[in-house]
C-alpha cells in the first residue's frame, strides 16, 4: 500500500488539470493517506485569494489540517507577494522541496 | 512476488502519445505476472466509451484517417481487461464531457476519485500520473 504521496500543481486556472491535481489531493487526503500538495509552475496563480472551485477546495484541505505548499521561486518570478495568497499555505525553497519529494513514496505531476 | 502499479492517465488518444504509452507500460507490467490497475481521469475518460462510427463518408483525408486510427487505444484498452487489468473512470469527469450515459467498452467500469481509485492506491506498489 501506497502511504504518501507529493503531489506537484503546475497547471493554472483554466486547465482542467489544476482542478485534477487539487481533486485528486482532497480525495486521498479524506481517506487518509499522507499528502502534501505542492503548487509549482503557473500552478502558483491557483493559490491566490479569491472565489471559485480552486479556492475553494484549497481552503477545504486547509481546514482539514491538509498540507498545502507554494514554490517560493515561482512566486517570485510572477511577481505574486507571499500576501497575495491565500492563508496556511506555506512557502518552500527548493531544498524544502527535494527533501519532500525524497521523504514521499510516489511524487505525481499535474 | 507481484507487484500492482496504478496508472492514473490523463490524456485522450488524440492529443498525445500519453495513451498509448500507458497501455504499452501496462501490458509489459502484466506480461511480467504484476498487477495493473488504470485510472482513467481528465481526458483519459474519452477513452472508456464505445465508439458510434458514422455511416456514409468521413469527409476526413485517408491518410489523416490512419494518421488518428493509429493512436488509438480501444483494443488495447479491451485486451487489458481480458489480461486482468482493473480499469474505471472518473464519471465525474464524464459527465462533464456529456458522455456518462454512454457504454463503456470491454471491462471498463465506473469509477470515482474518492472511492474507487483510492481503493487501486491501497493495494498498490507503484503510482503513476502519465498526462500533460
Amino acid at each position: 500500500m501506497l502511504n504518501s504521496f507529493v503531489i506537484f500543481d503546475t497547471k493554472p486556472l483554466g486547465v482542467e488539470l489544476s482542478a485534477l491535481g487539487i481533486r485528486m489531493a482532497w480525495a486521498c487526503h479524506e481517506k487518509g493517506f499522507d499528502i502534501k500538495l505542492v503548487f509549482s509552475e503557473e500552478g502558483v496563480w491557483c493559490t491566490t485569494k479569491k472565489s471559485g472551485y480552486h479556492a475553494m477546495m484549497i481552503q477545504k484541505l486547509l481546514d482539514a489540517d491538509a498540507a498545502v505548499y507554494c514554490r517560493k521561486k515561482c512566486l517570485e518570478v510572477r511577481g505574486i507577494s507571499e500576501d497575495d495568497i491565500m492563508e496556511g499555505i506555506k512557502i518552500l525553497d527548493e531544498d524544502d522541496i527535494t527533501d519532500m519529494c525524497l521523504d514521499a513514496e510516489t511524487v505525481n505531476y499535474f | 512476488m507481484a507487484k500492482t502499479l496504478t496508472i492514473m492517465l490523463t490524456s485522450g488518444a488524440a492529443e498525445n502519445e500519453d495513451a498509448r504509452i500507458a497501455v504499452k507500460l501496462a501490458k509489459a507490467v502484466l506480461a511480467k505476472g504484476n498487477k495493473v490497475n488504470i485510472y482513467l481521469f481528465g481526458n483519459g475518460v474519452n477513452l472508456s466509451k464505445v465508439e458510434t462510427p458514422i455511416t456514409g463518408d468521413l469527409h476526413i483525408a485517408q491518410n489523416l484517417v490512419e494518421h488518428i486510427e493509429k493512436n488509438k487505444v480501444i483494443k488495447d484498452l479491451i485486451e487489458l481487461g481480458e489480461l486482468g487489468a482493473n480499469i474505471s473512470t472518473c464519471h465525474t469527469n464524464e459527465h462533464a464531457r456529456g458522455i456518462e450515459a454512454y457504454p463503456y467498452v470491454g471491462n471498463i467500469q465506473w469509477g470515482d476519485i474518492g472511492g474507487t481509485f483510492t481503493k487501486f492506491l491501497m493495494t498498490s506498489d507503484v503510482f503513476l500520473t502519465i498526462g500533460h
